[in-house]
């Protein structure tokens, strides 16, 4: 099952604010694998054209820090599902979420919860290509 | 999945004089981590304290400085204190909160920098003023959980940033014009100017100068040229509220206008063109007029490019706590009062009540009670005299029909926040403003198991 994943940055990190992040890391997932990824560029977009951009993208899910309640049921209206108030490295969030654990709200802390379930303990680390 | 590092408490005197000020303060180390959060900082923020500390400042703030404009790093960067900077944050519920934020340097007994400080003050109160003088509504300011118009949220943006005509049809008092601000001020159009006219509220005549404007000489009187709404709505949007009540004979020069882009205003000799956005309103069906005859039909295709249905409030009764508590926010703002809320007795009521005038009647509603409450919860006694009776009426008897739809609605909602958090009964409970064990005795009531 393929999924297009995106994630506003700061750094590495998730960005804390969806409307002010200037990059996003896109995802495409396999199978449960990291098929392919990429930084885009969201630059000085508002709001709502940034979710006119996610959705011309085809973006299946956003995870992502900090949103606005009205930006939140935009996107789930364009059917693109929202994991929101997220906080920590993105590629933690990537993991948890190919493992099907990240909950919105999540405060991710690096060296715990990692992936514990059987399927996916024995992947390798999710790395970005 | 929730990362807490406790900070040992160095200093209770010190921590009970911040808890006591009305200003939010966190501290935070060279590593941009939070060392200390006193009491109006959970209240702003709507984070715990011992959810914040040890996290990154930028993710507890959320504020659009965080992402390179950031005061305290400039501020630890330079020695320099920044005072009362107007920023954004949204609080742990998504509501964007106006704050300003003043920053200084911590240094030890030896001089060294160790971190920084921020105060902040919210400035929500200010802000709404301002907005509300200004009606500088955007789609924020609609409030609503109900599914159909959490559906027009969807499509509120693709609306916004066409140029499209759009007719807005609802009954009275459902917030047709609050959708119509919000549009034009979400629009590429924004910056121009936003003009509204109650076409059922003028004669033809005095309709039509008011619309196309008039020059010197066009009539006795005239002694200069005044322009019209549609000249004052160029680059922006016009709002036509009650097109229905539009007279035939305007709906013809109304057509002209859309389909030519240009009008004449009375005693021109030259047309002039039209370049405003048409955002029409009504609570009459149209196409009934149409099918009586008082409607033309070209005018009602031309003006039914997008067309938004707004429900009633009797049909998005989920939404009435919400906008009670916005409208108390709002008249404590207006009066200086601190009124907390109303009782269980007249929610109940309110509940069940069919609101013929809609959003703007249960906005009355709550004004009378303001000016009578004298206490911090609206009790029935405060309610006007009719909807004192209603209460009486219906003492003790809310009917099947009436309990199983606020019980459907109340289940809908936290369904949907425990699907919205995986089932993380802590978020959804903060989410909706209640406790855990108030989650957990509703989900019992209602019969609802982990999803």
């Amino acid at each position: 099952m393929k999924r297009k994943i995106a994630i506003p940055l700061f750094g590495t990190r998730i960005s804390p604010h969806f409307t002010y992040a200037d990059m996003a890391l896109l995802v495409d997932i396999e199978n449960g694998e990291v098929a392919q990824s990429r930084e885009i560029a969201l630059g000085q977009a508002d709001e709502l054209q940034r979710i006119q951009y996610l959705k011309s993208l085809e973006i299946n899910t956003l995870i992502c820090g900090g949103i606005s309640n009205i930006a939140e049921r935009m996107l789930a209206e364009q059917a693109i599902d929202v994991i929101s108030w997220v906080t920590g490295e993105a590629r933690d969030a990537l993991e948890l979420f190919i493992c099907k654990r990240l909950t919105s709200g999540a405060w991710l802390c690096p060296k715990r919860h990692r992936c514990r379930s059987g399927q996916s303990r024995n992947k390798k680390p999710v790395t970005f290509s | 999945m929730v990362a807490i590092k406790k900070i040992p408490r160095k200093n209770p005197q010190l921590e009970t004089i911040l808890d006591s000020i009305a200003d939010g303060v966190f501290t935070i180390n060279l590593d941009r981590e939070i060392t200390s959060f006193n009491r109006s900082a959970e209240r702003i923020t709507g984070v715990k304290c011992e959810q914040a500390l040890g996290q990154k400042c930028f993710d507890v703030f959320h504020a659009n400085i965080c992402q390179g404009r950031c005061a305290m790093e400039k501020t630890l960067k330079t020695g320099k204190s920044i005072i009362d900077l107007p920023v954004s944050i949204l609080n742990i519920r998504g509501k964007t909160v106006p704050i300003s934020v003043s920053t200084a340097v911590l240094k030890n007994d030896k001089g060294e920098t160790v971190g920084g400080v921020e105060t902040f003050r919210d400035l929500s109160d200010i802000e709404d003023m301002r907005r509300e003088l200004g009606r500088q509504y955007c789609f924020d300011d609609i409030i609503s959980k109900n599914h159909e118009i959490v559906k027009l949220f969807g499509v509120l943006p693709d609306i916004a940033q066409s140029a499209s005509t759009v007719l807005i049809q609802g009954a009275s008092g459902t917030g047709k014009e609050l959708f119509a601000r919000a549009i034009h001020n979400c629009s590429a159009r924004a910056k121009g100017p936003y003009v509204a006219i109650n076409c059922g509220a003028l004669p033809a005549a005095l309709l039509e100068s008011e619309l196309f404007g008039y020059c010197r000489g066009a009539f006795t009187d005239a002694k200069a040229d005044k322009p019209g709404r549609f000249a004052r709505a160029r680059g922006g949007t016009l709002f036509l509220d009650e097109i229905g009540d539009l007279p035939l004979s305007m709906q013809v020069k109304l057509l002209r206008v859309l389909q030519e882009g240009e009008y004449e205003p009375l005693g021109a000799t030259k047309p002039l063109k039209s370049d405003a956005r048409i955002i029409a309103a009504t609570n009459r069906d149209l196409a009934t007029l149409m099918a009586e005859g008082k409607f033309r039909e070209d005018l009602y295709y031309r003006i039914n490019v997008i067309k938004l249905c707004l429900p009633s409030l009797a049909e998005r009764r989920e939404d009435i706590p919400l906008l009670v508590e916005h409208f108390i926010n709002r008249f404590n703002v207006r009066t200086g009062k601190r009124i907390a809320g109303v009782s269980g007795e007249v929610l109940r009521l309110l509940m069940r009540y069919e609101f013929p005038g809609n959003i703007r009647e249960l906005e009355n509603i709550i004004e009378h009670a303001f000016v009578l409450c004298r206490a911090t919860l609206i009790t029935i006694e405060h309610l006007p005299a009719d909807m004192q009776d209603k209460s009486a009426s219906h003492a003790d008897v809310p009917s099947s029909e009436d309990a199983s739809c606020f019980k459907k609605a109340e289940a809908r909602v936290i369904l949907d926040t425990l699907k919205k958090y995986g089932n993380h009964r802590g978020n959804t409970a903060r989410e909706l403003g209640i406790d855990k064990a108030t989650l957990w005795r509703k989900m019992k009531r209602l019969g609802i198991k982990n999803l």
